[in-house]
Protein backbone atom coordinates (compact mmCIF):
# COMPACT_ATOMS: atom_id res chain seq x y z
CA UNK A 1 0.00 0.00 0.00
CA UNK A 2 1.19 3.24 -1.23
CA UNK A 3 -0.43 5.68 -0.22
CA UNK A 4 -2.65 8.21 -2.42
CA UNK A 5 -1.05 9.02 -5.15
CA UNK A 6 -3.90 9.64 -7.08
CA UNK A 7 -2.70 13.72 -6.69
CA UNK A 8 -6.80 14.83 -5.59
CA UNK A 9 -7.60 13.07 -8.81
CA UNK A 10 -9.44 9.87 -7.24
CA UNK A 11 -13.47 11.01 -8.04
CA UNK A 12 -12.01 11.40 -11.53
CA UNK A 13 -10.27 7.47 -11.59
CA UNK A 14 -13.23 5.80 -10.14
CA UNK A 15 -15.71 7.56 -12.66
CA UNK A 16 -12.91 5.87 -15.39
CA UNK A 17 -13.02 2.27 -13.50
CA UNK A 18 -16.75 2.33 -13.40
CA UNK A 19 -17.58 3.44 -17.03
CA UNK A 20 -16.27 -0.07 -17.59
CA UNK A 21 -19.58 -1.68 -15.67
CA UNK A 22 -21.09 -1.72 -12.02
CA UNK A 23 -19.09 -2.44 -9.47
CA UNK A 24 -19.11 -3.12 -5.28
CA UNK A 25 -16.20 -1.01 -3.68
CA UNK A 26 -13.70 -3.83 -3.72
CA UNK A 27 -13.93 -4.43 -7.28
CA UNK A 28 -13.83 -0.88 -7.79
CA UNK A 29 -10.33 -0.66 -5.48
CA UNK A 30 -9.16 -3.63 -7.12
CA UNK A 31 -10.00 -2.16 -11.17
CA UNK A 32 -7.88 0.99 -9.73
CA UNK A 33 -4.95 -0.73 -8.57
CA UNK A 34 -4.81 -3.19 -12.08
CA UNK A 35 -5.27 -0.40 -13.93
CA UNK A 36 -2.21 1.29 -12.88
CA UNK A 37 -0.35 -1.31 -12.62
CA UNK A 38 0.11 -1.00 -8.73
CA UNK A 39 0.64 2.81 -8.80
CA UNK A 40 -2.71 3.43 -7.07
CA UNK A 41 -2.95 0.64 -4.03
CA UNK A 42 -4.91 2.99 -1.66
CA UNK A 43 -5.61 3.02 1.59
CA UNK A 44 -8.75 0.99 0.83
CA UNK A 45 -10.80 2.99 3.37
CA UNK A 46 -10.33 5.98 1.62
CA UNK A 47 -11.66 5.02 -1.23
CA UNK A 48 -15.63 4.34 0.41
CA UNK A 49 -16.18 7.84 1.43
CA UNK A 50 -15.14 9.04 -2.48
CA UNK A 51 -17.79 6.62 -3.46
CA UNK A 52 -20.81 7.85 -1.08
CA UNK A 53 -19.60 11.92 -2.44
CA UNK A 54 -19.62 10.93 -6.01
CA UNK A 55 -23.18 8.77 -5.27
CA UNK A 56 -24.55 11.84 -3.53
CA UNK A 57 -23.87 13.99 -6.15
CA UNK A 58 -25.81 11.83 -8.53
CA UNK A 59 -22.49 10.53 -10.88
CA UNK A 60 -23.69 7.14 -9.57
CA UNK A 61 -26.25 5.69 -8.04
CA UNK A 62 -25.99 2.53 -5.73
CA UNK A 63 -28.07 -0.08 -4.58
CA UNK A 64 -27.58 -3.17 -2.43
CA UNK A 65 -27.09 -6.92 -4.10
CA UNK A 66 -27.83 -9.61 -2.48
CA UNK A 67 -27.25 -11.92 -4.83
CA UNK A 68 -23.98 -13.12 -4.05
CA UNK A 69 -22.91 -14.91 -0.78
CA UNK A 70 -22.73 -11.68 1.33
CA UNK A 71 -24.75 -8.18 0.40
CA UNK A 72 -22.74 -5.27 -1.50
CA UNK A 73 -23.75 -2.07 -2.43
CA UNK A 74 -22.59 -1.67 -5.80
CA UNK A 75 -22.19 1.73 -7.51
CA UNK A 76 -22.83 2.28 -11.20
CA UNK A 77 -22.28 5.00 -13.32
CA UNK A 78 -25.08 7.23 -13.97
CA UNK A 79 -25.64 9.47 -17.50
CA UNK A 80 -24.70 12.98 -15.34
CA UNK A 81 -21.78 10.34 -14.27
CA UNK A 82 -20.76 9.76 -17.57
CA UNK A 83 -20.84 13.56 -18.65
CA UNK A 84 -18.99 14.35 -16.14
CA UNK A 85 -16.08 12.23 -16.47
CA UNK A 86 -16.33 13.50 -20.36
CA UNK A 87 -15.90 16.82 -19.02
CA UNK A 88 -13.14 16.24 -16.65
CA UNK A 89 -11.32 14.04 -18.71
CA UNK A 90 -11.04 16.56 -21.39
CA UNK A 91 -9.89 19.12 -18.55
CA UNK A 92 -6.56 16.84 -17.47
CA UNK A 93 -5.76 16.25 -20.83
CA UNK A 94 -6.22 20.09 -21.17
CA UNK A 95 -3.65 20.45 -17.54
CA UNK A 96 -1.60 17.41 -18.73
CA UNK A 97 -1.19 19.04 -22.70
CA UNK A 98 -0.25 22.40 -20.53
CA UNK A 99 2.12 21.26 -18.13
CA UNK A 100 3.98 19.18 -20.54
CA UNK A 101 4.09 21.93 -22.55
CA UNK A 102 5.82 24.19 -19.85
CA UNK A 103 8.01 21.49 -18.46
CA UNK A 104 8.89 20.51 -22.20
CA UNK A 105 10.18 24.43 -22.91
CA UNK A 106 12.44 24.20 -19.75
CA UNK A 107 14.25 21.63 -21.26
CA UNK B 1 -15.22 -12.24 18.07
CA UNK B 2 -13.26 -12.29 14.94
CA UNK B 3 -10.45 -9.13 14.42
CA UNK B 4 -12.77 -8.31 11.51
CA UNK B 5 -15.85 -8.62 13.81
CA UNK B 6 -13.85 -6.23 16.44
CA UNK B 7 -12.77 -3.93 13.66
CA UNK B 8 -16.51 -3.15 12.34
CA UNK B 9 -17.86 -2.66 15.78
CA UNK B 10 -14.98 -0.12 17.06
CA UNK B 11 -16.00 1.78 13.71
CA UNK B 12 -19.65 1.63 14.51
CA UNK B 13 -18.49 3.51 17.90
CA UNK B 14 -16.63 5.96 16.07
CA UNK B 15 -19.20 6.95 13.02
CA UNK B 16 -21.37 9.71 13.31
CA UNK B 17 -24.86 10.44 11.24
CA UNK B 18 -27.82 9.30 10.68
CA UNK B 19 -28.52 5.60 11.19
CA UNK B 20 -29.26 5.32 7.72
CA UNK B 21 -25.69 6.38 6.79
CA UNK B 22 -24.26 4.58 9.57
CA UNK B 23 -25.78 1.31 8.41
CA UNK B 24 -24.61 1.18 4.84
CA UNK B 25 -20.89 2.38 6.06
CA UNK B 26 -20.70 -0.78 8.56
CA UNK B 27 -22.45 -2.68 5.84
CA UNK B 28 -20.21 -2.11 2.90
CA UNK B 29 -16.97 -1.89 5.57
CA UNK B 30 -17.28 -5.58 6.64
CA UNK B 31 -18.48 -7.37 3.37
CA UNK B 32 -15.09 -5.47 1.66
CA UNK B 33 -13.16 -6.61 4.35
CA UNK B 34 -14.34 -10.40 4.22
CA UNK B 35 -13.92 -10.05 0.32
CA UNK B 36 -10.36 -8.88 0.87
CA UNK B 37 -9.86 -11.70 3.81
CA UNK B 38 -11.15 -14.56 1.50
CA UNK B 39 -8.74 -13.42 -1.53
CA UNK B 40 -6.06 -13.58 1.21
CA UNK B 41 -7.22 -16.99 2.64
CA UNK B 42 -7.26 -18.21 -1.31
CA UNK B 43 -3.79 -16.87 -1.78
CA UNK B 44 -2.47 -18.90 1.39
CA UNK B 45 -3.04 -16.83 4.04
CA UNK B 46 -3.87 -18.01 7.34
CA UNK B 47 -7.35 -17.17 8.38
CA UNK B 48 -6.21 -15.07 11.03
CA UNK B 49 -3.45 -13.06 9.36
CA UNK B 50 -5.61 -12.83 6.48
CA UNK B 51 -8.21 -11.39 8.61
CA UNK B 52 -5.36 -8.53 10.17
CA UNK B 53 -4.00 -7.96 6.86
CA UNK B 54 -7.71 -6.89 5.04
CA UNK B 55 -7.80 -4.74 8.06
CA UNK B 56 -4.47 -3.00 7.72
CA UNK B 57 -5.01 -2.41 3.87
CA UNK B 58 -8.44 -0.80 4.45
CA UNK B 59 -6.61 1.35 7.00
CA UNK B 60 -6.68 2.58 10.35
CA UNK B 61 -9.47 2.68 12.54
CA UNK B 62 -8.85 6.59 13.13
CA UNK B 63 -8.28 7.76 9.96
CA UNK B 64 -10.93 5.81 8.15
CA UNK B 65 -13.76 6.79 10.78
CA UNK B 66 -12.78 10.44 10.22
CA UNK B 67 -13.08 9.79 6.38
CA UNK B 68 -16.74 8.44 6.60
CA UNK B 69 -17.49 11.48 9.26
CA UNK B 70 -15.82 13.94 7.25
CA UNK B 71 -18.43 13.30 4.18
CA UNK B 72 -21.49 12.25 6.68
CA UNK B 73 -25.02 13.67 5.67
CA UNK B 74 -26.17 16.02 7.89
CA UNK B 75 -29.62 15.08 9.59
CA UNK B 76 -29.45 14.87 12.80
CA UNK B 77 -33.03 15.51 14.45
CA UNK B 78 -34.97 16.63 11.64
CA UNK B 79 -34.05 13.34 9.53
CA UNK B 80 -35.17 11.17 12.77
CA UNK B 81 -38.39 13.47 13.07
CA UNK B 82 -39.30 12.85 9.53
CA UNK B 83 -38.57 9.04 9.80
CA UNK B 84 -40.69 9.03 12.50
CA UNK B 85 -43.72 10.71 11.17
CA UNK B 86 -43.05 7.89 8.07
CA UNK B 87 -42.99 5.14 10.74
CA UNK B 88 -45.88 6.11 12.42
CA UNK B 89 -47.53 6.51 9.11
CA UNK B 90 -47.07 2.78 8.14
CA UNK B 91 -48.46 1.56 11.61
CA UNK B 92 -51.60 3.84 11.49
CA UNK B 93 -52.09 2.62 7.93
CA UNK B 94 -51.63 -1.12 8.33
CA UNK B 95 -53.81 -0.91 11.72
CA UNK B 96 -56.28 0.59 9.76
CA UNK B 97 -56.08 -1.44 6.80
CA UNK B 98 -56.36 -4.19 9.81
CA UNK B 99 -59.85 -2.91 10.62
CA UNK B 100 -60.97 -2.56 7.35
CA UNK B 101 -60.44 -6.00 6.43
CA UNK B 102 -61.67 -7.78 9.75
CA UNK B 103 -64.74 -5.70 8.51
CA UNK B 104 -64.92 -7.23 5.63
CA UNK B 105 -64.62 -10.58 6.54
CA UNK B 106 -66.78 -10.20 9.86
CA UNK B 107 -69.52 -9.00 6.96
CA UNK B 108 -68.46 -12.39 4.82
CA UNK B 109 -68.69 -14.97 8.08
CA UNK B 110 -72.19 -13.25 8.97
CA UNK B 111 -73.78 -14.41 5.33
CA UNK B 112 -71.89 -17.44 5.96
CA UNK B 113 -73.61 -17.70 9.56
CA UNK B 114 -75.94 -15.33 10.24
CA UNK B 115 -75.59 -11.77 11.38
CA UNK B 116 -76.71 -12.58 15.02
CA UNK B 117 -73.73 -14.89 15.40
CA UNK B 118 -71.47 -12.20 14.29
CA UNK B 119 -72.97 -9.25 15.07
CA UNK B 120 -75.63 -9.49 17.43
CA UNK B 121 -76.40 -7.80 20.96
CA UNK B 122 -74.62 -9.49 24.17
CA UNK B 123 -77.41 -12.16 25.86
CA UNK B 124 -76.77 -9.44 28.90
CA UNK B 125 -76.97 -6.51 27.06
CA UNK B 126 -80.12 -4.01 27.93
CA UNK B 127 -81.95 -2.53 25.10
CA UNK B 128 -84.77 0.31 25.57
CA UNK B 129 -87.74 0.20 23.81
CA UNK B 130 -86.94 3.13 21.48
CA UNK B 131 -84.41 1.30 20.13
CA UNK B 132 -85.91 -1.34 19.11
CA UNK B 133 -88.34 0.78 17.45
CA UNK B 134 -85.11 2.73 15.28
CA UNK B 135 -83.54 -0.87 14.56
CA UNK B 136 -86.72 -1.87 13.38
CA UNK B 137 -87.83 0.24 11.54
CA UNK B 138 -84.60 0.97 9.64
CA UNK B 139 -84.38 -3.09 9.31
CA UNK B 140 -87.34 -3.85 7.70
CA UNK B 141 -86.35 -7.39 7.30
CA UNK B 142 -85.70 -8.17 10.73
CA UNK B 143 -87.64 -10.31 12.60
CA UNK B 144 -87.41 -9.18 15.65
CA UNK B 145 -85.61 -6.85 17.87
CA UNK B 146 -82.62 -9.00 18.47
CA UNK B 147 -81.97 -9.63 14.30
CA UNK B 148 -82.93 -5.83 14.00
CA UNK B 149 -79.88 -5.08 16.32
CA UNK B 150 -77.91 -7.36 15.01
CA UNK B 151 -78.61 -6.35 11.16
CA UNK B 152 -78.19 -2.60 11.88
CA UNK B 153 -74.65 -3.24 13.60
CA UNK B 154 -73.70 -5.31 10.64
CA UNK B 155 -74.01 -2.26 8.00
CA UNK B 156 -72.78 0.69 10.39
CA UNK B 157 -69.94 -1.27 11.40
CA UNK B 158 -69.29 -2.94 8.17
CA UNK B 159 -69.58 0.91 6.64
CA UNK B 160 -67.85 2.51 9.19
CA UNK B 161 -64.92 -0.04 9.64
CA UNK B 162 -64.72 -0.31 6.18
CA UNK B 163 -64.09 3.66 5.59
CA UNK B 164 -61.19 3.21 7.77
CA UNK B 165 -59.74 0.37 5.58
CA UNK B 166 -60.15 3.02 2.76
CA UNK B 167 -58.36 5.81 4.68
CA UNK B 168 -55.59 3.33 6.04
CA UNK B 169 -54.80 2.18 2.47
CA UNK B 170 -54.55 5.60 1.60
CA UNK B 171 -52.44 6.23 4.35
CA UNK B 172 -50.37 3.63 3.97
CA UNK B 173 -49.88 3.71 -0.03
CA UNK B 174 -48.99 7.93 1.21
CA UNK B 175 -46.31 6.85 3.16
CA UNK B 176 -44.84 4.02 1.06
CA UNK B 177 -44.90 6.13 -1.44
CA UNK B 178 -42.64 8.83 0.32
CA UNK B 179 -40.96 6.77 2.54
CA UNK B 180 -37.44 6.59 0.69
CA UNK B 181 -37.21 10.47 0.79
CA UNK B 182 -39.86 12.28 2.10
CA UNK B 183 -40.20 10.12 4.94
CA UNK B 184 -37.20 8.05 5.46
CA UNK B 185 -37.94 5.24 8.04
CA UNK B 186 -34.68 3.43 6.63
CA UNK B 187 -33.55 6.11 9.03
CA UNK B 188 -34.61 4.50 12.04
CA UNK B 189 -33.40 1.05 13.55
CA UNK B 190 -34.63 -2.01 11.13
CA UNK B 191 -35.95 -3.71 14.23
CA UNK B 192 -38.20 -0.75 15.56
CA UNK B 193 -41.25 -0.52 13.67
CA UNK B 194 -42.05 -4.26 13.75
CA UNK B 195 -41.04 -4.52 16.89
CA UNK B 196 -44.00 -1.77 17.58
CA UNK B 197 -45.84 -3.28 15.36
CA UNK B 198 -46.20 -6.78 17.14
CA UNK B 199 -46.57 -5.17 20.54
CA UNK B 200 -49.10 -3.05 19.30
CA UNK B 201 -51.39 -5.98 17.08
CA UNK B 202 -50.78 -8.83 19.43
CA UNK B 203 -51.92 -6.14 22.39
CA UNK B 204 -54.77 -5.65 20.12
CA UNK B 205 -55.58 -9.45 19.68
CA UNK B 206 -55.26 -10.35 23.32
CA UNK B 207 -57.68 -7.21 24.16
CA UNK B 208 -60.08 -8.15 21.26
CA UNK B 209 -60.16 -11.42 22.12
CA UNK B 210 -61.13 -10.51 25.89
CA UNK B 211 -63.92 -8.56 23.96
CA UNK B 212 -64.72 -11.70 22.54
CA UNK B 213 -64.92 -14.22 25.51
CA UNK B 214 -66.38 -11.52 27.38
CA UNK B 215 -69.17 -10.89 24.82
CA UNK B 216 -68.58 -6.94 25.28
CA UNK B 217 -70.53 -4.01 24.18
CA UNK B 218 -69.21 -1.11 23.69
CA UNK B 219 -71.37 1.48 23.03
CA UNK B 220 -73.04 0.94 19.40
CA UNK B 221 -70.24 -1.72 18.72
CA UNK B 222 -71.10 -5.15 19.45
CA UNK B 223 -70.91 -8.50 18.25
CA UNK B 224 -68.91 -11.59 20.07
CA UNK B 225 -67.99 -13.53 16.05
CA UNK B 226 -66.83 -9.81 15.19
CA UNK B 227 -64.74 -9.30 18.24
CA UNK B 228 -63.16 -13.05 17.26
CA UNK B 229 -62.38 -11.93 13.90
CA UNK B 230 -60.67 -8.92 14.59
CA UNK B 231 -58.40 -10.26 17.02
CA UNK B 232 -57.68 -12.92 14.54
CA UNK B 233 -56.63 -10.29 11.74
CA UNK B 234 -54.65 -8.36 14.31
CA UNK B 235 -52.94 -11.50 15.19
CA UNK B 236 -52.00 -12.18 11.87
CA UNK B 237 -50.86 -8.69 11.33
CA UNK B 238 -48.64 -9.34 14.27
CA UNK B 239 -47.55 -12.49 12.89
CA UNK B 240 -46.49 -10.76 9.77
CA UNK B 241 -44.60 -7.98 11.58
CA UNK B 242 -43.12 -10.28 13.04
CA UNK B 243 -41.14 -11.98 10.62
CA UNK B 244 -38.31 -9.10 10.74
CA UNK B 245 -37.84 -9.99 14.28
CA UNK B 246 -37.31 -13.44 13.42
CA UNK B 247 -35.02 -13.29 10.95
CA UNK B 248 -32.79 -10.74 13.04
CA UNK B 249 -32.94 -13.32 15.78
CA UNK B 250 -31.84 -16.22 13.28
CA UNK B 251 -29.11 -13.83 12.33
CA UNK B 252 -28.97 -13.41 8.39
CA UNK B 253 -25.65 -14.41 7.38
CA UNK B 254 -24.87 -11.21 5.79
CA UNK B 255 -27.18 -8.43 7.63
CA UNK B 256 -25.17 -5.33 8.47
CA UNK B 257 -24.88 -4.17 11.91
CA UNK B 258 -25.81 -0.94 13.47
CA UNK B 259 -24.14 1.93 14.52
CA UNK B 260 -23.65 1.37 18.83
Amino acid sequence: MKGDRTGGNLDLLILSVLSAGEAHGYEVIRRLRDASEGEFDLPEGTVYPSLHRLDGQGWLSSSWDSSGPRRRRVYALTEAGRAQLADATAAWHRLSLSVNTVLGARA
Amino acid sequence: MTAIDEYVSALADRLRGPAIYTHRVLGEVEAHLQDASDALVQGGWAPDEAEREAIARFGDLKTVAAGFNRDAPSGGAALTLRALVGAAGLLVGVGLLTVGVSAVASYALSRITSPQQVFGLPSHASVSAASCAHWLAVQPAATGCASAAALEARDDLTMYLGALGVVGALILALALVLRTRALPVAALSPLLVPTVAVTMFAGAAVALAVLGVTDARIGNTWGQGMWFVQSACALAAAVVAAYPLLRSFRGAPSAPRQAG
